[in-house]
Formats: C-alpha cells, structure tokens, sequence
C-alpha cells in the first residue's frame, strides 16, 4: 500500500513539472509597451498585452534578437544594410499560429503574406537601413524586407509586393 | 475437274509494316519529309507561342500593365494628409491630431520620394502632369518640412492654414497626374488587348496552318494506302494468274504433270492413312501424230481440246484430271474400287472410240490406250504408282492400242518392259564407251547380161557386250526405238561409216555403193537431219557411193519432212532405199511421191516363196512396180538357190543374204574389194 501511494504522488509531481517546464519553453510573458506603439499583432496568437491585441513599442522590439542584413531592393540603387527584429521573432513572442498573415501599412495598404514566409525566407521588421533609423519618410517605422540577394529566388514582383513599409498592423489568421 | 493448288492461296491478314513498304520510295521521302516538317512547325510554333504566352503573363505578374495605383496612392495619402491637417485646423492644440498629421503627410512626402527614386512606372516619368506634380510636391515640401517633418508639439492656426492652403494648388496636379496615368493606363490596356487579339489571329493562322499540313499528311496517307490495297489487290490476283498457270496446262485448262503428281501425292497419303482405295490412269491417245501431221498443229490443238471435252463426261467433278504432255492424260479417280476404275477405263476407252475429229472436212478416228493401277496403301511412293500406270498404257499400246490394261504385280508385259529398262541402261553405256562394231554384208545382183558396176552391201550394226559376245540388231533396236535411243545410234554409226570410208578412200574404187540404215526417229529429228547434210558437206566423200536406207513405214510417217531431206541427199549423190517393203502400210501411191532408189523387199516374202503364189504375185508386183519406177530392186533374207533364180524371173536386180554372204566386219569388204579388182 505504502509503495503505491508514493507512485501517484511521484506521478502528479513529473506532471506538475513537466507542466511548469512546457509553459516557460513556448513564450516570455509580454510586456505592456511604454513608448508610442509601433507596431500591433492580433487574431490568433496566445501572448497579448492590450485585450485582444500585442502592442508594441520600439524598445520592445528593440528587445527582440536583431537579424541583419545587406540586399539591394527595387527602391534603392544600391545595396543596403538592413536591421531588426526577424519576423519569426516577433511571430514567437505573440505565440502565433496560422497560415496567413494580413499586413497593413500606415497608409491602409494592405497584403497577405503566407505564414511560412517567416520560417522558409528569413524576412525581417526593419528598423534601421545602414545604421539609421527608419522613420515614416524613410519606410519606416517599420520595413518589412526579404534577403533578396542571399536569396535570389525572392527577386520577382510577388516577394517585392509582400515587402511592405510603414507596416503598422499584423493579423494572424 | 477439281483444279488443286496450294498457289491459289494467297497472302492476306498484312501488317501496317508491309503496307509501308509498298508504299514507293518517293512517296515515302514525301511522307516523312512531310511528318519531319510538321513536327518542326508544331515544334517552332509551340516554342513562339510559349514565348508569346510567358510576355503576357511576365507584364501581367510585374503589373507593368497596372501601374495607376501607385499614382492612385499618392493622392490618397494627400487627401488623408488634407483630412488629418483640416481636423488639426480644428483644434490647433490637440497634440494627438498633430501628430496624425505629421504622420499623413510624411506618409505622402515618402510616396513622393519614392517616385524621386524613379521606382515609379517610366511611362510617366516624361509626361508633363507627372513632373508638374513632382514640381509642386517638391514646393510643397520644401515649406511643410520645418513644420511637420517632425511631429510638433504645438502648430499656430495660421500656419495649419497656410499649410491647407498650399494643398489646393497641389492636389490640381496630383489629380491631373492621376488622369493623365489613367489615360495611359487606358492605352495600355488597349494596346495589350490588341497583343492579345493579334496573337489570338496568329494562334488561328498556326492551327489553320497545322491543320492543313495535318490535313495534306493525312490525305497522302490515305491516297498511298489506297494505292497500296489496290496493288496489293492486282498482285493477288496476278499471283492467282500465275498459280493458276503454273499448275495448269495452257491448251486443255488441265491441271499440270507437275500438279497432278501433287495431288496423287496427297491421294497416296490418304490412303496410306486410312486405307482408302483411288485409281490412276494414263490415256494415250492412238494415231495423234497423223492428225498432227496432216493436218498441223493447230488441228492438233483442236483434237486435244475436243478429246479433253470427251473424257471429261466420262469421270466426276471430283476427280482429278490432268494432260501429262503431248497426247497423254492422266486421271486420278478418288475412292474408286477395281471394279469401277476397269468401268471407266473402258468408257473412257469407248468414248474415244467413238469420237470422230472432223478437221477441214476430214474426219478421223482416234483411239485411247489406257493403262491404270489403283492406288492403295502396298505402294511405297507415288513414282512407283507413276511408273506402274506408264507401263499398263505402254504395255496396251503396243497389244494393239485402242485397249485398256490394269496394271498387276506379276504382269508378264510389265516384266518385259523392266527388262527393257535395263537394255536401255545397256545401250546408253554401249553408247558412251563406242562399244559397236560395223559388219556388213554384201548385196549381190542376180540379173545375167547387165553391165557390172561393183561391189554392193549393207552395213549392219552390232553390240559389244562387256564379256565381248557380240549382239545382233534385233536385240537392242527395238529397245533403242523405244526409248528414243535410235537417233543416238545412227549418229554413232553415221560417224563411224564416214569416217571409215574417208580411211580407206583410195580402196573403194571398187564399191558401187554401202547401204546405211536411218530410224524412223532420226527421220523425225530435225536437228539429226540438219547435222547429217552438214556431215555431208563437211566430209569429203563420194557420196554416191552410200545409200540411206528407210524404213517405209518411217519416211511415211514423216513424209512432210522425208520427202524434201530425201532430196537433199540425192542431190549430194547419195541414194535412198525403202527398206523392209511390203511389211508394213504399204502404199503404191506413196512411191510416186517418194524420192527413192532402191526398194528392198521385205524378207518374209522369202519364206514360202517357192510355194507360196501370193507371195510370188506380191514380189512379181513389186518388181513391176519398181522397174515402171525406175527403182532397183532388193530382195533380203535370200538362203537358197531356188529362192534366187525364181526371183531372177519375177524380175527382181540384187538379192541380200546367207545365200552369198553372211555378215561379217567391215574391213573384210576392203580384202574382196582387193580381191575383185574388178566388178564382177
């Protein structure tokens, strides 16, 4: 008897643990945002700091693992430095999962970008385009752009339409 | 008469390989020329096409052809930037609506860099509303910059305002810019409309084009099959033609030697397996050769024919019925016991007997001599059959023609006939080794009081055995005659005799003349007559000194042909002698028309001559005959002296026999010759 009560007590407490283990590994808690928010998630993702939606300032995404890199674009003639938080990175802090990811700029423009994109092209949210700032005369704040050059698949009219600027709004569907 | 040929059956069930090598080699180079040329059309219009296809859909996904929306943007964000700055106006402290503004119109100042960047489309670039635009955009940047380039905290009304008022000019030439893409846009789209309708008309030109090849290929197909089935149709029938010819005879419509041993061939098989009993039978016809004589070939001709028409009542439809070769037919008569083959052999027999061939007025009567053997599982092949029936009709020929003889195992005629295969198989051997010798005997004349003009005689002929026994003529003569070896024979002795007395030229001064012996069969040949006067021409002899003698039944069998070579050797000087007269067909008519010399009367007259007054009468009558005819006459088988002097008074000139002389070789002549310096 002694034996098979120490069994469900060992089993309720790998449970327990095991629970506790599962829930740090998918996502930080989201923080509330401090600064004027950049940039906001919603539809189906699990972390969320205002109701229904994840806001987010620039220090917030300044938080997030930066991802750099150098391409040329259709809108400048030469190569440029690009830097900021990778879309899967911003995807995984909000908990996302879906299959497609409406993109709105400031402007109202809008664009469906298929939810592998973030994991099969490496696309990031620009913040900086060779060290400076992007703000909203410069594409900013926030630019959504792909690896065109490592990735020269990417060059052609579909990736470049999906590389929004002034992107302000994401929809997880 | 069933016609049985495996030729008829011909090719059929062909394969689309074989019609593609009937097809003429021109034709096939056009064919294939013409496919190799389709697919390089389909192949080089697919590939224009494709190019054509992959243009459009490259404008289409690159939205060369849909550029207004860019320009569309652009004065979206200046309404917006219009709107945010009116609300601005409306409460000049509200830091919120400030910061809207300065977000509108930075938002519209990036749109206008943007086009700075020249990523807008280069159609407009150079139009005149769209560097108006770009100029006013500029202006008006130039002056809002320093005031909402950085959202401001606080904006005084009169600047809003100022900045409002700036709009209105701006917003002119931003929305001319957007109609002037619009119409550009509207050209485009026409322009892309007419690509779309021209390469529509080109894809129809191209599949009209394709068609038609297609449609070329497919109707010199279909012609060069035609063509094809309809030769292959002639060959067929060509090839039955041929069959057909070369399994029957041309004359009777009969089916071929060749053909009909097939199909006793088969009749044999059947009955070995399964002990059914047939019937073959040869037909010779009797007395052909006078009516092909007579009358000609053509009559000949027509004599077969009716003669065909005549045995085919006498036999079934499902009999086989065949010409052999000159006047000989052949019947096979299917599952036919002993008793009915005798049956139809003799109404065959009667049916030619009584047929009468009627030929420009002349009629003659023709018999048929049939042998038959029936067929039945003891033969071991069908040459064996053959054989049998050739020796039943030979064996009734010779007892009389016009009869029927059914061939039987222990058949005394057939023994006879082997036996005369095997003389034939001797003569030819005696032939080819030389192996004769000439004898001869003399001819003397019995008539006192005539001038002597020198030594007569006949040469006679004798065979060598291997064991060197010698042969008399009436051995193997007959044989030779039967078998067609009389010609050869006399070409032997021709040689041997002329080129003796060209040995001994200088010695027969003496001789008056030396009798030579022709068959009735070299008479017949040609070509034996052709080489004996070029002989003669070619041998310098005095060929008044030989005499040809001729049976006279031969020189009146051939007598078309006997009459103008008899006349031809006298005119070389040698005589001709109708030998054995009166044995056979005689005909005192036939003398006047014959060209000869001497008339040797047969021996059997000698026989009983001395008590015999019909044969005394006959000779009597002969000799008469021969003296109004200038003959000389020759009386053979002489032995006794009684014999020559009543042949002296009937009239008779020379008398031949042992009486005088008994054969002996020829060079014993040249020794009498010597003897008798002089003629006796």
């Amino acid at each position: 008897m002694k034996t098979s009560r120490w069994m469900v007590c060992r089993f309720f407490l790998c449970l327990f643990s095991m629970s506790v283990l599962t829930f740090g590994a998918q996502a930080q808690m989201l923080s509330k945002p401090t600064g004027p928010v950049v940039l906001t998630v919603g539809g189906n993702i699990s972390q969320r700091n205002a109701g229904n939606f994840a806001e987010f300032d620039a220090e917030m995404l300044d938080n997030l693992p930066v991802t750099e890199f150098s391409t040329t674009s259709p809108w400048h003639n030469t190569s440029v430095i690009y830097s900021g938080p990778s879309l899967s990175a911003v995807l995984q802090a909000v908990g996302a999962q879906g299959k497609v990811l409406n993109l709105m700029a400031l402007n109202k423009y809008e664009i469906q970008v298929p939810f592998n994109d973030a994991a099969d092209f490496s696309p990031i949210l620009a913040r900086r385009a060779n060290g400076k700032g992007l703000v909203i005369r410069t594409k900013g704040p926030l630019l959504m752009i792909y690896p065109f050059d490592s990735k020269p698949q990417l060059k052609n009219d579909v990736y470049y339409s999906r590389s929004i600027w002034q992107l302000q709004r994401i929809m997880v569907e | 008469m069933s016609a049985v040929s495996d030729g008829l059956k011909v090719r059929s069930n062909l394969k689309l390989g074989d019609f593609y090598t009937e097809i003429k080699k021109p034709t096939r180079r056009l064919l294939l020329a013409l496919s190799a040329f389709i697919l390089i059309a389909v192949a080089g219009l697919s590939w224009i096409q494709y190019q054509q296809v992959s243009q459009i859909s490259r404008g289409t996904a690159q939205g060369h052809e849909n550029f207004l929306w860019e320009f569309f943007q652009l004065e979206l964000d200046l309404m917006r930037y219009q709107d945010a700055l009116r609300d601005a106006i409306e409460q000049p402290d509200s830091a919120a609506l400030l910061l809207k503004a300065s977000n509108t119109y930075n938002i519209f100042a990036s749109q206008v860099m943007l086009f700075d960047a020249g990523t807008s489309h280069d159609v407009m670039q150079d139009s005149a509303s769209f560097k108006q635009a770009m100029a006013e955009s500029h202006r008006y940047l130039l002056a809002t910059d320093s005031h909402l380039e950085i959202p401001p905290s606080s904006l005084a009304r009169t600047t809003l305002l100022s900045l409002m008022q700036g709009i209105q000019s701006l917003k002119v030439s931003v929305h001319s810019l957007v109609l002037d893409a619009h119409k550009l846009q509207a050209t485009r789209l026409s322009q892309m409309l007419a690509d779309l309708r021209t390469y529509a008309n080109y894809m129809g030109i191209s599949l009209a084009f394709l068609f038609i090849l297609a449609f070329c290929f497919g109707l010199t197909a279909v012609v060069q099959l035609a063509l094809v089935g309809r030769r292959q149709r002639e060959l067929e029938s060509l090839h039955r033609v041929v069959s057909h010819r070369a399994a029957h005879d041309s004359l009777t419509n009969l089916v071929n030697r060749f053909e009909f041993e097939k199909h006793l061939s088969r009749m044999h098989d059947v009955s070995r397996a399964h002990g059914v009993e047939h019937a073959v039978m040869f037909v010779d016809l009797d007395r052909f050769k006078i009516v092909n004589d007579t009358c000609g070939h053509a009559a000949g001709d027509q004599l077969l024919r009716e003669v065909v028409q005549v045995i085919t009542q006498c036999v079934r439809s499902t009999d086989t019925f065949g010409r052999l070769g000159g006047d000989e037919f052949g019947v096979i008569l299917s599952n036919c016991c002993k008793l009915k083959a005798a049956e139809v052999a003799e109404k065959i027999r009667q049916a030619v007997d009584d047929f009468r061939f009627e030929f420009d007025g002349r009629r003659f009567h023709i018999g048929a001599s049939i042998g038959w053997v029936l067929v039945d599982r003891n033969w071991r092949n069908t040459a064996e059959i053959l054989q049998a029936a050739d020796s039943a009709c030979y064996i009734a020929k010779h007892a009389g023609r016009n009869r029927v003889h059914a061939y039987q195992d222990d058949d005394s005629g057939v023994r006879a006939l082997k036996d005369g295969v095997q003389w034939v198989h001797r003569l030819e051997e005696a032939l080819d080794n030389g192996r004769f010798e000439l004898h001869w005997q003399r001819i003397m004349p019995i008539q006192l009081g005539r001038a002597p003009v020198g030594i007569k005689g006949e040469v006679l002929l004798r065979m060598v055995s291997p064991e060197g026994r010698l042969i008399s003529p009436g051995e193997f003569v007959p044989v030779a005659e039967r078998f067609f070896l009389a010609s050869r024979m006399d070409r032997w002795v021709l040689f041997a005799v002329f080129d003796w007395m060209l040995l001994h030229k200088t010695e027969l001064a003496n001789l008056d003349r030396l009798a030579i012996n022709l068959s009735g069969q070299s008479l017949g040949d040609p070509v034996f007559r052709t080489d004996l006067l070029a002989l003669m021409d070619r041998m310098p002899l005095d060929y008044r000194k030989v005499c040809f003698e001729v049976t006279e039944t031969a020189a009146m069998t051939n007598l078309s042909e006997s009459v103008p070579f008899f006349q031809e050797l006298r005119r070389r000087g040698a005589y001709i002698a109708l030998d054995d007269f009166g044995s056979g067909m005689t005909s005192y008519a036939y003398l006047k028309t014959l060209p000869a010399d001497v008339l040797k009367i047969d021996g059997q007259f000698m026989r009983n001559l001395l008590t015999d007054p019909v044969d005394r009468i006959c000779i009597q009558s002969m000799a008469q005959l021969a003296i109004v005819t200038q003959m000389q006459t020759v009386a053979e088988w002489v032995e006794t002296p009684e014999v020559e002097d009543l042949l002296r008074q009937l009239g008779v000139d020379h008398v031949q026999g042992y009486l005088h002389h008994r054969p002996a070789p020829l060079d014993s002549l040249l020794g009498i010759l010597n003897r008798e310096p002089f003629p006796v």
